[in-house]
Formats: C-alpha cells, sequence, structure tokens
C-alpha cells in the first residue's frame, strides 16, 4: 500500500462535524480563558509595581529624614535599585507573544531564541542589576542606622546570605531550565531550516 | 455577534478536521489532546487581532495551531526528562463497523504511528503533505524555501513508506 493511498484515508477521516459544538458555548469559554489570563498578567503587574512602591516610600522617606548620612545614602540606593528591578523586569516580558503566534514556524522559533538568549543574559547579569543595587544600599542604611553591635552585625550577614541565595537561584534557573530550553529551541529551528531558511 | 467572533467561529468550523489531526499528532493522550485543544482555540482568539491578512487564513491557523502545539511540547520537554507513554486512543472504534470503515481505522492508526516516530518538525510537515498543502503554502507556514520543503519531504516520505511497508508484513 503507498503513501498516496494512507493520505486518501487520512483525508476521509476527521471532517466530520463535532455533534457536540455549541459554538455560543465556545466563544464564551474562550473569551473568558482569555480573560482570565489577562486578570493573572494584570495581577501579578499590579503585585510587583505595589511591592516596589512599599519600598520606595518606606526607603525613600528614610533617605529624606534618617539622621545618618550613609543611612541617607544606603536608602536612595535601596529606591533607585527597585526602580530599576521593576523597570528591567517589565521590559523584558514585553514578548508579542500572540502576535507572533500567527508567523511562520521558524521566525517564532527564531524570536523564542532571541527571547531566551535575553532570559539568559538578564538573569546572568542579575548581580549587577538586582542583588548589587539592593545589597549595597540595604548593607548602608544597616550600617548607617546601626550601633555597631551584634544586632548590626546579624543584619549585615543575613542580607549577604539572601543576596548570595538570590544570585545563586538565579544562576540555577539558567542552568536547569534556560539553557536545555535554548538548547531544544536551536535543535528545533535547526531541524526545520538547516540550509533551506 | 461582531466580525472577531464571526472570522473566529468561521476559522473553527472551516478548519476543524486540521485541528483535529494536528491535536492529534502532537497530543499523547486523549486528555492531553483535549488540553492542546482548549490551548490552541485560545491562543486562536488571542492572536486573531493580529492577523493582517498577509497569509490565506488557513494558512495563519495552521501557524498558530502549530507554533502552539510546538511550543507545548518543547515547554514540556524542557520540564520532564522522560517522554509520556503514548496511548492510541485518538480513533474511536465501534465493534459493529462494517469491515471497510474498519480496515480503514487500522490504517489510519498505521499512518499515526508511523507519524508518532518522526521528530516534532517532521511531522509538520507530513501533516501538512497528508492534506494536501501546496509546497508554497508548507513554505509559508514553516518559514523555510519551497526547494527545501521538497528536499525533506522527499526524504520523510520514504522513511515513511519504509515503516508503513514493515507494519503492514
Amino acid at each position: 500500500m503507498t503513501l498516496e493511498e494512507y493520505r486518501d484515508a487520512w483525508q476521509g477521516h476527521g471532517t466530520d462535524p463535532d455533534a457536540d459544538l455549541d459554538e455560543e458555548e465556545l466563544l464564551a469559554e474562550v473569551k473568558e480563558r482569555s480573560e482570565a489570563f489577562d486578570r493573572t498578567i494584570r495581577r501579578r503587574d499590579w503585585l510587583e509595581i505595589a511591592a516596589a512602591a512599599l519600598v520606595v516610600i518606606f526607603f525613600g522617606y528614610e533617605a529624606l529624614t534618617s539622621a545618618a548620612w550613609l543611612a541617607r545614602i544606603g536608602a536612595a540606593v535601596v529606591v533607585a535599585g527597585s526602580v530599576l528591578v521593576v523597570w528591567r523586569l517589565r521590559s523584558a516580558r514585553r514578548d508579542g507573544r500572540d502576535e507572533l503566534a500567527g508567523r511562520p514556524v521558524a521566525e517564532r522559533l527564531r524570536a523564542e531564541l532571541e527571547k531566551v538568549d535575553a532570559q539568559i543574559r538578564l538573569l546572568e547579569s542579575v548581580l549587577w542589576w538586582y542583588v548589587g543595587p539592593l545589597a549595597a544600599g540595604c548593607l548602608l542604611f544597616v550600617v548607617g542606622i546601626g550601633d555597631g553591635h551584634v544586632g548590626t552585625l546579624i543584619s549585615v550577614a543575613v542580607i549577604l546570605a539572601v543576596s548570595v541565595l538570590v544570585w545563586w537561584l538565579n544562576r540555577r534557573a539558567v542552568r536547569r531550565s534556560l539553557r536545555p530550553r535554548r538548547r531544544e529551541l536551536a535543535r528545533m529551528l535547526d531541524r526545520i531550516e538547516a540550509n533551506g531558511g | 455577534m461582531d466580525d472577531r467572533e464571526q472570522t473566529y467561529l468561521r476559522l473553527i468550523r472551516e478548519n476543524r478536521g486540521q485541528l483535529r489531526k494536528i491535536c492529534r499528532v502532537y497530543g499523547d493522550d486523549a486528555a492531553d489532546r483535549e488540553d492542546l485543544r482548549q490551548e490552541i482555540l485560545l491562543q486562536l482568539w488571542r492572536s486573531l487581532p493580529s492577523f493582517r491578512g498577509d497569509a490565506d487564513a488557513g494558512t495563519w491557523l495552521y501557524r498558530v495551531a502549530l507554533n502552539t502545539a510546538l511550543s507545548r511540547r518543547r515547554d514540556r520537554e524542557t520540564r520532564e526528562e522522560a517522554r509520556l507513554h503514548r496511548e492510541d486512543d485518538a480513533i474511536p472504534d465501534a465493534p459493529s463497523r462494517p469491515d471497510r470503515e474498519h480496515r480503514e481505522r487500522e490504517r489510519l492508526e498505521r499512518l499515526y504511528a508511523a507519524i508518532d516516530r518522526l521528530e516534532d518538525a517532521d511531522r509538520a510537515l507530513v501533516l501538512m503533505y497528508l492534506d494536501e498543502k501546496s509546497y508554497s503554502e508548507m513554505a509559508e507556514v514553516l518559514g523555510i524555501t519551497e526547494n527545501y520543503v521538497g528536499v525533506r519531504l522527499h526524504r520523510i516520505r520514504k522513511r515513511l513508506s519504509t515503516w508503513l511497508s514493515e507494519e503492514e508484513t
């Protein structure tokens, strides 16, 4: 039996109408899921902005009113660092996913590959735009308001430990998730394009 | 009902068979296929406003469906080391069906089993070949040249034919 004969069998099946397809219901369901998706994204964005706003209000107030100059500088660094973090995260998320879904497969794969590369760069440089500024600001603030005794030392140790943990978690995410994803994307793109793109 | 809703329903109506087959080829079992179908339907709705008519509506739908299916499998394969066991339950069978239909069903089972052995990217080409898409349509969906479609398809067809002959004997 030839492949063409198999093709005839293929074309004869799967074209009968869905007995249980209610178009009104389908539409209502798809719209509800789409709106739920948008709500989730909006909620995440608002939470992120609210958390940053709280940090900016608290440390902004300290930057203006604290008695110690070192604490003022530290608080100002934390405020600037928080703004930088929110800006970088939000600009990294502009991915145009819905528009890309209708592009040719190879083009979409290339776009995804670029996005993963950008994410890798972002997480690998987390020390400079996330951990570093916030940790440095917090350290200056804690030392500025502290009395140089055990309490200050413990605070410094906690800040350093949390910073190292955040840095390590980001490195691990690159190694365990993004690098394998990149390899898979590159492999598939190579498979589709080879020398035919 | 507004334009977007009408276009969406028309697209689904006109391409339901292709959507079903894409879900069958890229889904692991019945539940997975249904999840994939839901995901494709959602993505089609969300992407519809960005459809500018630079491609035929059927070609555009094929792109969205394939991109969604491939992306979903990639995400999962990155998360999971082991591939899930595939179940062959997509083509419902009734014991009382006449012989001809039964034979047809067996043919399809063999064909799906052979397609399952292909790489994800190659399955996309075979799907379009079986749906009698032209080389230029295949090239438009995948974003490669028509020449390369021909070369690649020739190799895949050869492999499929070999596997199917093995199955028959």
